[in-house]
């Protein structure tokens, strides 16, 4: 037999002839419904594309194709399931290869990721260990159900706190039904819930342009507290003169349970109109009042002392029997349980093929914080407000209004409501004396946000408005900043094919912007940068700018009663400037050099200032250089040096320098075509001024792919730290354990 | 009546008469192509080639799996996105990049010797010299990144801030001017899953000839 090697090809190489196939790969398996055979012509020199024949196991479809002189393409339908050949001829030179056809995809697909680890961490006298599970899996069926889990399990869970576990399950039904059950950390909307863990049931419908979410569950679940600190008291006398132990609960936290839902209009592509709701209730059932085995330590006070109880002497609540008697639950000093509902109403849109978005929502909120005793009636709610004539207040009679105790169900009305009264009422009737429309604009509990982005011809421009009122609060978004008006313009150039970028923007920011506040704190920041990438083989080179002017609006010095002068004046100009240059070259080796240099300046604006005044002046100056070297091996080094000189004031009429000198030294080589991945680093630290400390470290490990889907992750540190004199030892230590399917 | 539409896509282009960059491989759903030149969008089906700057949307449950001629580095667009094909043709060899609007993006990029392949969003630029990674962008909350396999250098627009990505890493690029890189989670992937890219198998092939002349492959395949 004649035998000869006739061609040698990879998959990333042209063939002989410079044909260049693309689809179906060779010897791959493909679904028979749609057979794409394509190749890259580009490579063929003196191509006459008259002379290109395709053959599909021997039959010429070449009057399906398109050719060109850069490649040919033909989508072929309905391809018998079995194996079958190509035969591509350019002026009679053949290009062959062959593929499978499938008769269609396969109906289950499911991959999960399982990972553990643990970590140890001894930072001078404090040692803490972690142990975590989580398991990732996710798989869908006939293409049209998918199901996904989130679980997460840890030594940290304790009933002392909220949940450390997670416990997630979510089952979709195409787009149009998405089921979260357990753990989730839903985004209704940006004022009502935007993130935050609940643990119940999540509920998300869509079909066309209606679209419905529902969520229910605990936003905290009850905990009772530590035993040894879940009651203080006192000594007491009762109606028969008898002294008795009188027990106040705190160190807890109630259940608080959460309902909201969203009904929203459009597909959001182009528009969305959405009208959300959220409800929030503390269980003033989940916490108990008598925690038998909690403990309290007993010693008789100045109020005397308790017949058959020994001073001195630790006794549980079983213990003191009919001695002690506990506070009803408005009396008790821990955190009162809350009521909260919020409504909301947001707005999102996209024109010219999102080059232009516009968005926004406003939101209104009650909250109760302390719903102990339920509602109020009326009268008494009457009382409350304006007690100077009877079932009136201001210019509306409350006869026509119904009774607080009927809306219980959502929401508790009683002297804890903040507001109270939501609107200055002073906007209504006949002899108002304020503008509606700034009335409802001023609303303490009122929240709102607009946005509008438009981004044309490489130019990006953002403008945002947003409130944020004193007393708006949803108990879902507790990470909410408060009682803040700002708005923004930023914008953003691209040019020279996005090789050079400039951006500009200025933010205004009030805080405490309640209209009978006369002193508004205000912060103007303008900031320009720029920011250019040449190309390969030159350096980039990134510059910001920030003008930053504080002011809290007092300009006069006051004198207290005592005679003496207090100066609460504020008014700062912060210059903020960052210049940074990243290179990559080679020499000898493959290098990337970064240096960065950060100055910090801000000035107090008021010339004089009593000599024990803290003066908010302060500077700072930031030098970074680093080093990444990979070298011809796989090794890769880096080296990074930091100088930190700062000066700023110290307390009354002092000021301080303080100088921090930074140096770290890592590799990494990877081992056994990577499946060994090590590395390791020394770092020093040396700080001198107003504290004087310095610390040397190593640190070490390795990641280790054991299997394609198994790998192994340690790595440790040692740092030695002297502070004053005093020298103390970091050890971490994590190892994990990932498996993925 | 299919391929009469391919028809007029290919006939349209060649009227244009652009150097062509790559080739779509694979489309489902609802994708759309407005060519360089061209103002309407048309129906993108599979087999049509791609030139300089010719954008293509995909809607609801629309993908399409692109892949350039000269070294099939593979782009595949998920659902609600729009990007801008660019490659500019040196001899042989296309110098590529992409210009995200907005979307996800998976991309399978093979070592571009002394170039760089280069993607630009609203907020970030990245410069990939040889990966696979995942991009997620959206003009209003910003980008990530997420490198399956080698390296590559993100950069936000706004601050300038470089930083390197690698392999199981997630960068995130947002309009405010942040950039930071975290250990890539399961979440970062999600919505990925039509966009499973696969390591690119290496293959070598032998052709034997035998006494009649018949002639057989070997095949053996490597990643």
């Amino acid at each position: 037999m004649r035998l000869f090697i006739a061609t040698i090809i990879t998959s990333m190489v042209t063939a002989q002839s410079g044909v260049l196939i693309m689809s179906p790969e060779p010897e791959s398996t493909v679904s028979g419904d749609n057979v794409l055979i394509a190749a890259s012509l580009i490579g063929v020199t003196n191509l006459n594309s008259n002379s290109v024949k395709v053959l599909l196991d021997g039959m010429d479809v070449t009057d399906q194709a398109y050719v060109d002189s850069d490649m040919i393409s033909c989508l072929l339908d309905d391809v018998e399931p079995g194996y079958h050949e190509i035969g591509l001829f350019i002026d009679g030179i053949p290009t062959q290869w062959g593929f499978s056809a499938r008769e269609k995809e396969a109906s289950l697909k499911y991959s999960g990721k399982i990972r553990s680890s643990s970590s140890m961490d001894q930072i001078d006298d404090q040692t803490l260990n972690i142990n975590k599970m989580t398991m990732d899996f996710k798989g869908s069926a006939f293409e049209w159900m998918t199901l996904k889990t989130n679980l997460k399990m840890t030594s940290q869970e304790s009933n002392l706190y909220q949940p450390r576990n997670i416990y997630g399950l979510q089952l979709g039904v195409k787009d149009i039904i998405t089921l979260r059950l357990g753990d989730s950390n839903p985004r209704v909307s940006h004022y009502t819930m935007n993130g935050k863990r609940i643990r119940g049931m999540d509920l998300d419908f869509s079909y066309g342009w209606f679209n419905f979410r529902f969520l229910q569950g605990e936003i905290n679940r009850a905990v009772q507290g530590d035993l040894s600190k879940a009651y203080s008291f006192d000594i007491d006398t009762d109606d028969y003169g008898e002294k008795y132990i009188s027990l106040d609960r705190s160190g807890y936290t109630f259940t608080q349970n959460v309902s909201s839902a969203r009904i929203s209009l459009g597909r959001g592509e182009i528009f969305q109109w959405g009208f959300n709701y959220m409800k929030a209730r503390d269980d003033t059932t989940s916490v108990d009042s008598v925690l038998s085995d909690a403990v309290i330590f007993y010693e008789a006070n100045e109020t005397g002392s308790v017949e058959g109880l020994t001073s001195g002497t630790t006794y549980t609540i079983n213990q003191l029997g009919t001695m002690a008697k506990v506070l009803d639950g408005s009396d008790w000093s821990g955190n009162g349980p809350k009521d909260n509902l919020v409504v909301s109403t947001d707005i999102g849109m996209n024109l010219f093929s999102k080059r232009i978005r516009l968005d926004g929502e406003i939101a209104f909120s009650m909250t109760n914080n302390n719903i102990w005793g339920g509602p109020l009636s009326l009268a008494e709610l009457d009382t409350l407000i304006d007690d100077s004539v009877d079932n009136k207040l201001s210019s509306f009679d409350l006869s026509e209004f119904s009774d607080p105790s009927d809306f219980e169900k959502y929401l508790i009305i009683n002297s804890n409501l903040s507001p109270l009264v939501p609107i200055d009422i002073n906007a209504f009737g006949d002899s108002s004396t304020v503008d509606l429309m700034d009335a409802i604009f001023s609303m303490p509990s009122l929240a709102y946000r607009g946005r509008a982005i438009t981004n044309f011809f490489g130019n990006y421009l953002a403008v945002e408005y947003g409130q944020t009122g004193p007393e708006f609060n949803s108990l879902a978004n507790p990470y909410l900043v408060k009682n803040k008006r700002e708005w923004s313009i930023t914008d953003k150039f691209k040019l020279l094919q996005n090789r050079l970028m400039l951006n500009i923007g200025y933010k205004h920011q009030d805080d405490d912007i309640l209209t009978s506040i006369d002193n508004v704190k205000t912060q103007n920041t303008l900031s320009f940068g720029f920011n250019a990438l040449p190309g390969p083989g030159l350096p980039t080179l990134n510059f910001t700018y920030r003008s930053i002017e504080r002011n809290n609006g007092i300009t006069e010095l006051v004198e207290l009663p005592d005679m003496t002068i207090t100066d609460n004046r504020e008014k700062t100009h912060t210059n903020n400037l960052m210049l940074n240059i990243n290179h990559r070259f080679e020499l000898m080796w493959s290098h990337s050099l970064s240096g960065t240099i950060v100055s910090v300046k801000k000035e107090d604006q008021f010339a004089e200032r009593a000599i024990d005044f803290v003066d908010p002046s302060m500077a700072t100056n930031v030098i970074n250089v680093s080093l990444v070297t990979r070298y011809g091996s796989p090794l890769k080094t880096s080296m990074n040096v930091t100088t930190n000189s700062s000066e700023l004031s110290t307390g009354p009429g002092q000021r301080g320098t303080q100088e921090f000198l930074t140096a770290n030294l890592g590799a990494e080589y990877p081992f056994l075509g990577n499946k060994i991945l090590a590395n390791g680093g020394l770092n020093y630290a040396k700080g001198s001024g107003m504290v004087d400390m310095s610390w040397f470290g190593v640190k070490g490990g390795f990641r280790w792919r054991v299997m394609d889907d198994l790998s192994l992750n340690a790595q440790g540190e040692f740092r030695s730290k002297e502070v004053a004199g005093d020298s103390k030892n970091t050890i971490i230590a994590r190892v994990n354990l990932e498996y993925s399917f | 009546m299919t391929r009469y539409i391919i028809a007029m896509v290919l006939s349209t282009t060649l009227i244009f008469g652009s150097s062509k960059v790559a080739i779509a491989i694979k489309v489902k759903g609802n994708v759309s192509v407005i060519y360089k030149g061209l103002n309407s969008p048309q129906v993108l089906k599979p087999g049509s080639p791609l030139s300089d700057q010719d954008r293509i949307k995909t809607g609801k449950n629309g993908f399409i799996a692109l892949m350039y001629l000269d070294d099939k580095t593979v782009v595949k667009m998920l659902d609600n996105s729009d990007l801008t094909v660019m490659g500019d043709r040196s001899g042989k060899k296309i110098n590529k990049s992409l210009d995200i609007k907005y979307g996800r993006v998976a991309a399978n990029v093979k070592p571009q010797i002394g170039k760089e392949f280069r993607v630009s969003t609203p907020t970030s630029v990245a410069s990939v010299k040889g990966t696979e990674l995942a991009i997620e962008s959206d003009p209003s909350t910003g980008d990530s990144f997420t490198l399956i396999e080698g390296l590559i250098e993100v950069t936000n627009s706004i601050t300038g801030e470089s930083t390197e990505v690698q392999e199981g890493e997630t960068a995130m690029s947002t309009p405010d001017g942040s950039l930071d890189v975290a250990m890539t989670t399961s979440d970062d992937l999600e919505g990925f899953e039509e966009a499973s890219v696969e390591p690119q198998t290496q293959e070598l092939r032998f052709e034997v000839e035998d006494e009649n002349g018949a002639i057989k492959q070997i095949l053996i395949k490597f990643k």
